[in-house]
């Protein structure tokens, strides 16, 4: 496998080494902050982000119960910067995430996720194409994901979609157990002053 | 089968578990739509197959298999 996506995590058995123990790759570790609603003058904005290639996790190895936290690759970045005065700090924060396939099995079988896109609390837009799916359990065509979203002083918004052709579920003998021709399926909420707006695909 | 199935539309796969399509679900619990006065949000997802009895597909029980999923969700206090 060439490339992952973010916080890929394979479980380890429990039984060898512990509950909770598991495999990270690439894994990102996230935050911001900014300076209270309101306040237009003397706060800080900032924002960290920390990387892990490889992260593996044992919480009570068998036979000798060592608890162990091994990470290969580390990268590390922090900014901030003043709040200008005037500039005001978010008034509301969005998340967003579209993801083309997610198998969970015990034990776990790579890839995982595939897919992945996702936005940060300041909005944003990110987007995947894939010309086709290939996992343990699912075959497909082509696929797009993507999420979007703005936050305004008023309002606002997230959205965020998943689309795939031609998908195969749990293949057996050439007969597909679940099959799919084409799905698109999106999630989009708008909020703004004491207003909600949902609207499920179809509606 | 449509094109667009009903939300949370679950079958039964014989020998195998149950697959939910169009499911829907809101942030914090609930269904839709997804309603609130500071924030709120929705996850959908457009397969999802679990996988609770033992086969003779080879996957394993337990298998948790989602195709299509998007989240969206936002705060305004």
């Amino acid at each position: 496998m060439n490339n992952v996506n973010p916080n890929t995590t394979i479980v380890l058995p429990a039984l060898q080494f512990g509950v909770g123990s598991f495999v990270k790759l690439f894994e990102e570790i996230g935050s911001s902050s900014q300076p209270p609603s309101g306040q237009l003058a003397g706060g800080t904005f900032a924002a960290d982000l920390t990387v892990n290639m490889i992260r593996v996790h044992i919480t009570s190895l068998a036979l000798t119960g060592d608890a162990i936290d091994v990470v290969v690759s580390h990268a590390q970045a922090h900014a901030d910067f003043p709040q200008p005065a005037g500039c005001p700090s978010l008034a509301g924060t969005v998340s967003g995430n579209a993801t083309i396939v997610n198998e969970q099995t015990n034990p776990s079988q790579l890839p995982v996720v595939v897919g992945f896109v996702s936005i940060p609390p300041q909005g944003g837009h990110d987007h995947q194409d894939l010309d086709q799916l290939s996992t343990s359990l699912v075959s497909g065509g082509t696929s797009v994901s993507d999420s979007a979203a703005t936050v305004l002083s008023s309002s606002s918004n997230s959205s965020s979609f998943a689309k795939a052709q031609n998908v195969c579920v749990l293949p057996a003998a050439g007969v597909c157990t679940v099959f799919a021709g084409v799905n698109q399926f999106a999630s989009e909420q708008r909020l703004g002053w004491r207003q909600v707006l949902i609207r499920p695909p179809g509606h | 089968m449509t094109d667009n199935p009903p939300p949370n539309m679950t079958i039964l796969l014989p020998g195998i578990g149950s697959v939910t399509l169009n499911e829907q679900t809101c942030d914090g619990g609930g269904a839709p739509p997804c309603s609130g006065t500071t924030s709120s949000g929705i996850r959908v997802r457009a397969i999802h197959v679990i996988v609770d009895n033992p086969n003779a597909l080879g996957v394993p029980q337990g298998a948790d298999v989602i195709v299509g999923e998007a989240h969206a969700d936002s705060a305004h206090p």
